[in-house]
């Protein structure tokens, strides 16, 4: 019996029946191919309009090869050209236009998603501070803690700090560096509703900033801006805030026709948080998981992520998952590789396997996003992605973070004895130093 | 730092360390003992295991020299060495008449037919050593003594037990070294009981309290079973130092013997130094020769901190995202490591030199330049490979067929490679011929598997997990290896921005 087609199939079959039908210049520079929000596939291309006869004829023969994709095949009109689109530039000019390779042959994919676009959305825009996102592919890991650790000490060596809190589903880090009388009166959620209405003002960016005290003696100074504002009476909390927190993932179409993304709106948000507050730093302690909060943050805005993985099946492979979903896509997997720094968390205090780790680490990296040379190539061209596994300021080799007891139960009040600090000083010593020869220019 | 001072520098790092052999003309300014080492240079200690270029016949050659004991035991003070008054060699690199050569030694083992009775060859080499008013013929040959020996046990005894307690009544000891065990035979089936029987006779003479036999050998022959196989060998291996290189001894190596440059040099460096590590910690002088503070020894940011102001920061220019090529202090020991995370001193120090060789742009102002650090890693990693195939002529005949295969390689694509073109059956053959005058892979009796083993001793290769085998830069290049990645290599990388582009505006 043949093999039932299946999702993971699609696009290669598509991309086979293409490079048997067309010409190599048409396939690169005048096709794009659809894949619409219910999967299914439409291919688009953008013709000279004089050859109509001929036009036609490949028409008909990708229309018949497409019927092969069962499912997913759209049915008739599967295969439209320039002349049949309302606007052919929204198509063959859009900027979610994604590059998919098969055996050598580059072809333009548009994904139509309701989410999970900003995986391979890049930024491209210059920007002047650095930002440092922190992410986990699982929860608990942490995360909060280590960026509530890691501002503390930027503080204290004199950096002004501003920290966001992108864990919208589950917020909290705010509570580490603020006590809850001193929680902003907005949110980063309320930003993005209001600003979906154009009602951002600037009293609002300004009342979503708080100042922790923790650094009122230092030289720096730390800024939180917390996923929820907090209300000023009562038990502080939003109760509406899953209310806006349902509606901020939406497109926003803007009046130049264009459609702002959310991970554009994140990237916004921060660029205007950076405008008015000027920090030397800003820290993003970014959600868990393949969710599009996180995506934007590692990819959209930071300028280096720190993959936090704890050494468990699970962890290792979901990091699989998300690299071999840039894999595809090796254009963009050029620019978010060079940004990815691993950290290995929650090391127990003995006997953990620090090699072995080393290992997987370098394992996961080599084989799905570092470069590919053929054998008998023995350049050595400092353009190739490639390290070996000792190097240390490769993405794949670990900084690592101890687990402790005192530190894993931690709030706001812990802060505030000598005791602790020093632990946070030795426990964060090596992350520290890599942050600030990031911070070194 | 000003354009005199690079210059004085530049010429004073190619004129510090050039690559020579150690004996009694080697500088003083460049001996320098490191923590592990001076446990190896201890007398209590009697097996140093070391790799290739650790230093094992640079410590017999430097033991040997009266001078040169003066000067560590001044310099070195826990080495304990000021009552060794007598240092002799017992087998090394150098043809001496106060030692048997390998045709010798070939020869007196064919006086006997138990490899039992070996051990009385090496009990000759050491009474050979003793000066004392016996019957032992010292103006014999070789075969005379060991005849003499074997005839003689009790004589043997007595003669070496006054000699020791003569020497341990005053305190004093004798350092008899033996370096070289490969070289005592062709094949590893000669020199195994050769070494066996050598290793024997130190636990032996673990016994004696003045004659200290030092075995300076490498750690395939500590692996070796039909070597350290033995009633007792515990006693004997668990006591075992190693004479290791952490990146902190590679660097004091390096200032040591910059503090230590001839004239104005040696002055700028000083200067240098004091002026960025502060005047608490500083270099102290002692016959002509300075040493560094203990801090500057073993504390890294330091070692950075002073590495910077020689190399600069970054394995780039300067820009926000510079760190990401790494910084020069790390990057050179990293990148000149094998499998089992060593670099050899003189790895190292070829590499700064030929950096300090390579030009560096009008406006740099360091007497390093990252192009040239680079380059100077290829050298040295050229070199190695190079040291390699001397010693071990079979790695290239195993490797070179495998410049189709790419890294993370599966072993049964290595082994099915090797089967298929027959190379245990090849490297068989040589042994029987005897064509071979170098060692053939000690583990060959195991085929493939045991090719594979040796590989990951000399630490070529390394096994990720038993199935998958990697193999660093420095070799998977020379052999013209691939490497297997997740991503094609993309011709057009220049049509994208990527981060390392990217310059922070205000930056």
């Amino acid at each position: 019996m043949k093999k039932k087609i299946e999702f993971g199939d699609v696009l290669d079959k598509v991309a086979d029946l293409l490079i048997k039908l067309l010409p190599d210049n048409i396939l690169k520079d005048e096709t794009v191919v659809v894949r619409d929000i219910y999967n299914r596939i439409l291919i688009l291309l953008k013709f000279d309009k004089n050859r109509k006869k001929e036009k036609q004829q490949l028409i008909n023969d990708i229309e018949n090869a497409l019927k092969e994709l069962g499912p997913y095949y759209r049915g008739e009109s599967s295969v439209l050209c320039a002349c049949d689109l309302y606007e052919s530039d929204i198509w063959f000019k859009n900027q979610d236009i994604l590059t998919f390779r098969r055996n050598d042959v580059e072809i333009k994919l548009l994904e139509r998603q309701i989410t999970g676009q900003d995986w391979l959305r890049p930024k491209t825009e210059l920007h002047t501070i650095p930002r440092l996102a922190f992410y986990s592919f699982k929860g608990g890991v942490g995360r909060s803690t280590t960026v509530a650790a890691i501002a503390f000490l930027l503080a204290q060596s004199g950096k002004k700090v501003l920290v966001f809190d992108f864990d919208l589903e589950s917020p909290g880090l705010a509570s580490m560096l603020l006590p809850i009388e001193n929680q902003p009166k907005y949110g980063i959620v309320d930003w993005l509703v209001e600003d979906s209405v154009d009602n951002v003002e600037n009293h609002l960016l300004q009342d979503m900033a708080a100042s922790s005290r923790l650094a009122t003696n230092m030289d720096g100074n730390i800024k939180v801006i917390p996923a929820m504002g907090a209300k000023t009476d009562g038990e502080r909390i939003d109760p509406c805030y899953l209310a806006k927190l349902s509606r901020i993932y939406a497109d926003i179409p803007k009046q130049d026709g264009r459609i702002e993304r959310f991970s554009d709106r994140l990237e916004r948000l921060v660029i205007e948080s950076e405008k008015s507050e000027k920090p030397d730093v800003v820290l993003i302690d970014c959600r868990a998981g393949l969710h599009d909060l996180s995506a934007g943050s590692i990819v959209r805005i930071a300028d280096e992520s720190f993959l936090f993985i704890v050494d468990t099946p699970q962890s290792w492979q979901g990091y699989r998952l998300l690299f071999s979903h840039w894999q595809q896509f090796p254009k963009e997997a050029d620019i978010i590789r060079r940004n990815l720094k691993v950290v290995h968390a929650l090391i127990p205090p003995k006997g953990h396997r620090e090699k072995p780790f080393l290992d997987e680490s370098y394992r996961l990296f080599q084989e799905i996003l570092y470069d590919t040379i053929s054998s008998g190539d023995t350049s050595q061209d400092e353009k190739i992605f490639w390290f070996d596994r000792n190097i240390e300021e490769a993405p794949h080799f670990p900084i690592g973070i101890l687990w402790d007891e005192f530190l894993s139960e931690f709030d706001y009040h812990k802060f505030d004895n000598s005791d602790t600090q020093q632990k946070i000083k030795s426990n964060y010593d090596s992350l520290f130093k890599t942050v600030t020869k990031i911070l070194e220019k | 730092m000003d354009k005199e001072n690079i210059a004085i520098l530049r010429q004073s790092i190619i004129d510090s360390l050039p690559d020579i052999e150690p004996g009694i003309d080697f500088p003083m300014g460049r001996v320098y003992v490191p923590p592990s080492h001076i446990k190896a240079l201890q007398p209590e200690n009697t097996i140093v295991e070391g790799m290739r270029g650790a230093g094992k016949s640079f410590w017999t050659a430097t033991l040997s020299s009266e001078n040169h004991r003066h000067f560590i035991k001044n310099t070195f003070p826990n080495t304990n060495i000021e009552a060794v008054t007598r240092v002799s060699v017992g087998f090394g690199t150098e043809t001496k008449d106060n030692y048997p050569s390998r045709p010798i030694l070939e020869s007196l083992r064919e006086m006997t037919s138990t490899e039992s009775e070996f051990s009385d060859i090496w009990r000759t080499v050491i009474i050979n050593q003793i000066r004392s008013d016996s019957l032992f013929p010292k103006q014999g040959g070789w075969k005379e003594k060991y005849q003499w020996v074997r005839t003689n046990p009790e004589l043997v005894e007595i003669l070496l037990r006054n000699y020791d307690a003569d020497l341990s009544n005053k305190k004093k000891f004798h350092f008899i070294l033996f370096d070289a065990l490969d070289r005592s035979a062709l094949n590893w089936y000669k020199i195994r009981p050769l070494a066996k029987s050598l290793f024997q006779i130190a636990l032996e003479f673990q016994s004696y309290r003045a004659i200290r036999l030092k075995l300076f050998v490498r750690p395939d022959m500590l692996d070796d079973k039909e070597i350290t196989a033995f009633p007792d060998a515990s006693k004997l291996l668990a006591r075992k130092v190693i004479l290791d290189w952490r990146k902190v001894d590679l660097y004091a190596l390096f200032f040591q013997s910059m503090v230590n440059a001839k004239g104005k040099s040696g002055k700028v460096f000083r200067n240098l130094l004091e002026e960025t590590i502060g005047m608490e910690c500083q270099v102290t002088e002692r016959e002509g020769i300075y040493t560094l503070p203990n801090e500057l020894r073993k504390d890294e940011s330091m070692q950075q901190k002073l590495f910077e102001r020689i190399a600069g920061k970054y394995m780039t220019m300067p820009s926000a995202t510079a760190y990401k090529r790494g910084f020069p202090y790390t990057w050179l020991p990293n990148h000149l490591m094998d499998c089992n995370e060593k670099v050899s001193p003189r790895s190292f120090c070829t590499a700064i030199r030929v950096a300090a060789e390579e030009d560096i742009p009008e406006k740099w102002e360091y007497p390093l330049y990252f192009e040239g650090i680079q380059s100077g890693v290829q050298t040295a990693s050229k070199m190695r490979v190079i040291e390699m195939k001397e010693d071990y002529p079979w790695v290239e005949d195993v490797l070179k067929p495998c410049q189709v295969l790419s890294v993370p390689i599966e072993k049964k694509e290595i082994v099915d490679l090797w089967q298929k073109i027959g190379i245990v059956d090849t490297l068989r053959k040589k042994e029987k011929q005897k064509k071979e005058q170098k060692l053939l892979p000690q583990n060959l009796d195991e085929d493939e598997e045991g090719l594979l083993k040796d590989l990951e001793n000399l630490g070529m290769i390394s096994r990720m997990t038993k199935e998958r085998i990697q193999i660093p830069d420095v070799y998977r290049v020379a052999f013209g290896m691939g490497r297997k990645g997740g991503i094609p290599i993309l011709n057009d990388h220049v049509a994208i921005i990527s981060m390392d582009d990217i310059v922070f505006a205000n930056g």
